[in-house]
């Protein structure tokens, strides 16, 4: 029964999202595309943390090379939004696989210090290589080389970006809860309740954290790709770590239902931030203060105890 | 006699000097429960790590049907046909009882027959009024059915229990001791459990152990085995 | 071309930012290594080192003086870190990497309104050219090399030596076990990440005059330490030292032929190869039984 409402409730919120639009003053409309597009990052997320229970510290990397692949390809290979899209999911899908074969041979902190590692070593190699990446500065695309300068003659920029990553979103959202009520989504939560015990049935457990952290990779990636194609702009301030703590405190705030929490937890916690703008220090405090505030919580949410692995000591 | 099922060939075992099992070799047939009885650290959970898989002996060799398993991992094992189930029962918390079994069965069954096989065994330990509880909400006895339940729809060839009554109450403890009876007659189980008359009275052999040695092994009745079961227990030797 | 007469240099220079790495890496070991708490904060002490060593200098205060405020800086943020939060969930795995790592972006920002977005520098108290065979060597940066590496032998042989190692292994071990046998392991922790931070805060006064100084140089420390604490193998304070020169070393051999970025990224590419090669964390056959 609760399966059932939470996948309506997957189904409603893109249409509450358009509804709203009319009714939002423009900076409200510019700052949720932002979060909309975020939101896929967040479902990306969700996939590796929430379904198998594999906390990453670098999936920044993968959302970077969805960035990279894009709008490298978008500046100096032809300005095809539709192609850079396409080339932005499979960089990000090739090095989740990458990432994936490294990381998941690896058990418990050791996945989280890997995946650190390997973010760490790609933001590096984006600052070394900045005449082609531009660095820390970052390369501004051509508008035409853009989803936005592409939908030019149709949409205003603002409805390009809100609309444009309404749409997408709303594909991942409803591939995330067909997922989840799937076969291999049930496996994903018996290997998150417990990896020995699949393993004694008989299946391959390597295999299936591959298989997520896939899936949750080329997810990250498309919400790169997506943000360079729609704002014309990459950096290597995305590969950096913030950008990987950000999703962990998105899914947790979230709670427990995937079909709409990577959605519920994005909104608000940059929506708050955005309000908190004046009396924290900005965005960064925010996070900051929402993760330490949300392990303390933890130890009353159940589904967070156990997402964790706090009642397994799993480490 | 027919060749064993399983058998172990001088397997011993240590954890960082401490000796959990020296020199122990067994055999189980077909069919039948042979029961592992004996006092606290007297190797018996080490001993069912060693056959399903879960840990490497030091020394020794394990084979399955003829075949040596020593160095296969637990999941190979399993695919094998040897199944296991845990002192405190394992089972996946966020499914359903239905899909803890489905899972366990739909490596083994087709995808046609799956219901059918699921809910039959379901019917046979009692479960199926519960099939679309979640598994979190169920009784230490109900997990420890749906345990056994997912172990036996693996379809497997033996059965290894650790500790199965541990938790259970007088009248659950009976429950299980009929369904592991009927059980018995098509699979081989191997029964570590610390209750002597619950061993005894399903045990087709017993092996005694003490301090990580068999130190008897034979029918319930034999005069030695009852000997030995005493001088563990009584005198702590 | 192979720059020959540059490789003496570099093998020095290699060896004296080896013990610095090493010394960096030192209270990871402690905390991460021997106590099995993932610190994410760990770079961050490093740098409240390094800024609390930019704020005293620039309040006329002699460099010295950051030697001794830096180490109880680093180690009393440790302690309070610890004794107000990690230490109220146990050090449950789960809670500690979701409140270091919310940690670490408080104290960048924290920083950040301190000394702004500029990198910052500071003068080193003095500073001779050293004359050595075929090259010349910064003074100051030998002498912090070798204060390094002493104090991380020092650290060596009190945590192999003495009751403290085996008290801060037992109280990770087993912890219920540590507490019957009349062992206080709230006090354990308490010293162990006291020593930690003291020793990480006072590497960022030794290495502020030779490194810049910026809000967020933090965490390639972090990065690097791990990468050391690996290769050494977790838990022993050996490993680290042998690891980090060996590191520091490869470094400025790859640099010769490489920019230090790029030297930097294979350094790290390859200490993950090693952590897959060893299938580090997870047990052989199967997870749990």
């Amino acid at each position: 029964m609760r399966v059932k409402i939470s996948a309506l409730a997957a189904l409603v919120a893109p249409l509450a999202l358009a509804a709203v639009y009319p009714l939002l003053p423009e900076y409200q409309r510019a700052l949720m595309s932002r979060v909309l597009i975020l939101s896929i990052y967040s479902y990306g997320y969700a996939v590796c943390f929430q379904m198998i229970g594999l906390m990453s510290l670098g999936h920044a990397a993968l959302f970077a090379s969805g960035m990279y692949g894009a709008g490298l390809y978008a500046f100096y290979v032809s300005p095809d939004p539709l192609a850079a899209l396409l080339v932005g999911v499979a960089a990000s899908t090739l090095l989740s696989i990458l990432f994936g074969l490294v990381s998941t041979r690896v058990g418990g902190s050791y996945f989280m210090i890997g995946t650190l590692l390997a973010s760490q070593a790609l933001y590096l190699a984006a600052l070394h290589f900045n005449e082609v990446t531009g660095g820390e500065q970052g390369l501004v695309l051509k508008k035409e080389a853009t989803i936005v300068g592409a939908l030019g003659p149709l949409l205003s920029e603002l409805d390009a970006r809100y609309f444009t990553s309404l749409a997408a979103l709303t594909i991942v959202i409803v591939c995330v809860t067909i997922l989840s009520h799937s076969r291999l989504g049930r496996l994903f939560h018996a290997l998150r309740d417990d990896e020995g015990k699949l393993e004694a049935l008989g299946y391959n457990t390597s295999a299936l954290k591959l298989v997520a952290f896939t899936i949750s990779g080329a997810l990250s990636g498309a919400s790169g790709a997506l943000q360079a194609l729609l704002y014309g702009y990459i950096g290597a301030g995305y590969a950096g770590i913030l950008n990987s703590v950000e999703p962990v405190l998105w899914v947790l705030v979230g709670g427990p239902y995937i079909q709409v929490g990577p959605l519920l937890g994005c909104l608000a916690v940059n929506l708050l931030s955005d309000l908190a703008r004046g009396l924290l220090r900005g965005h960064v405090l925010t996070v900051g203060a929402g993760l330490v505030a949300f392990a303390f919580a933890t130890g009353r949410l159940r589904w967070a105890y156990r997402l964790l692995g706090v009642s397994r000591g799993r480490g | 006699m027919a060749s064993p099922l399983l058998s172990l060939q001088g397997v011993s075992k240590s954890f960082g000097g401490v000796q959990a099992l020296s020199d122990v070799s067994l055999r189980v047939y077909d069919s039948g429960v042979l029961g592992i009885i004996g006092p606290n650290g007297a190797g018996k959970s080490t001993l069912a790590g060693i056959i399903v898989g879960a840990l490497k002996p030091d020394r020794g060799k394990v084979f399955f049907r003829g075949r040596e398993i020593t160095n296969l991992t637990v999941r190979e094992r399993a695919a094998l046909g040897v199944a296991h189930t845990h002192q405190i029962p394992r089972v996946f918390q966020s499914l359903t009882v239905y899909e803890n079994l489905e899972l366990a069965a739909s490596r083994r069954v087709s995808r046609r027959d799956l219901d059918g096989i699921i809910r039959e065994a379901a019917e046979k330990l009692g479960l199926n009024g519960l099939l679309e509880l979640g598994a979190s909400q169920l009784s230490s006895g109900q997990l420890r059915l749906l345990e056994i339940g997912m172990a036996l729809l693996s379809q497997p060839l033996l059965l290894v229990m650790d500790e199965p009554t541990q938790g259970l109450a007088g009248l659950e403890v009976n429950y299980l001791s009929n369904i592991l009876r009927s059980l018995s007659e098509r699979l081989a189980i191997i029964l570590i459990d610390h209750r002597v008359d619950f061993v005894a009275s399903l045990s087709n052999r017993v092996a005694v152990m003490s301090r990580g040695r068999v130190v008897g092994l034979g029918r319930i009745g034999d005069v030695e085995v009852v000997e030995k079961i005493e001088a563990v227990y009584m005198r702590g030797a | 071309m192979f720059p020959l007469e540059h490789l003496g240099l570099a093998l020095f220079d290699g060896l004296v930012n080896g013990s610095v790495m090493a010394f960096i890496a030192l209270g990871l070991t402690i905390v991460f290594g021997i106590m099995n708490v993932v610190n994410l904060t760990h770079g961050e002490l490093y740098m409240l080192g390094a800024l609390t060593c930019w704020l005293l200098v620039q309040s006329m205060l002699p460099y010295a003086s950051a030697l001794i405020v830096a180490p109880l800086v680093s180690g009393g943020v440790a302690v309070i870190i610890n004794m107000l939060i990690l230490q109220r969930f146990g050090h449950e795995p789960g809670q500690t990497i979701l409140a270091t790592f919310g940690l670490l972006l408080i104290l960048q920002q924290v920083a950040l309104a301190i000394m702004g977005p500029a990198p910052r520098s500071v003068q080193a108290p003095f500073n001779p050219v050293i004359e050595l065979a075929g090259f010349s060597y910064s003074g100051f940066k030998l002498v912090a090399g070798l204060v390094s590496i002493s104090i991380s032998l020092l650290v060596w042989l009190v945590v192999e030596g003495s009751r403290l190692g085996s008290l801060l292994r037992a109280s990770q071990e087993n912890r219920m076990m540590a507490e019957s046998l009349g062992i206080d392991t709230n006090r354990v922790f308490m010293v162990g990440f006291a020593l930690a931070g003291a020793l990480v805060g006072f590497a960022g006064a030794l290495t502020s005059p030779f490194r810049q100084i910026h809000f967020l140089m933090g965490f390639d420390a972090l990065a690097m330490s791990f990468v050391v604490v690996v290769l050494g193998g977790v838990g022993r304070v050996g490993g680290t030292i042998t690891a980090g020169l060996a590191l520091g070393l490869l470094e400025s051999l790859t640099a010769l032929l490489l920019t230090p970025t790029l030297a930097r990224v294979l350094t790290v590419a390859l200490a993950l190869l090693y952590i897959v090669a060893r299938r580090l964390g997870a047990p052989r056959g199967g997870w749990r039984y």
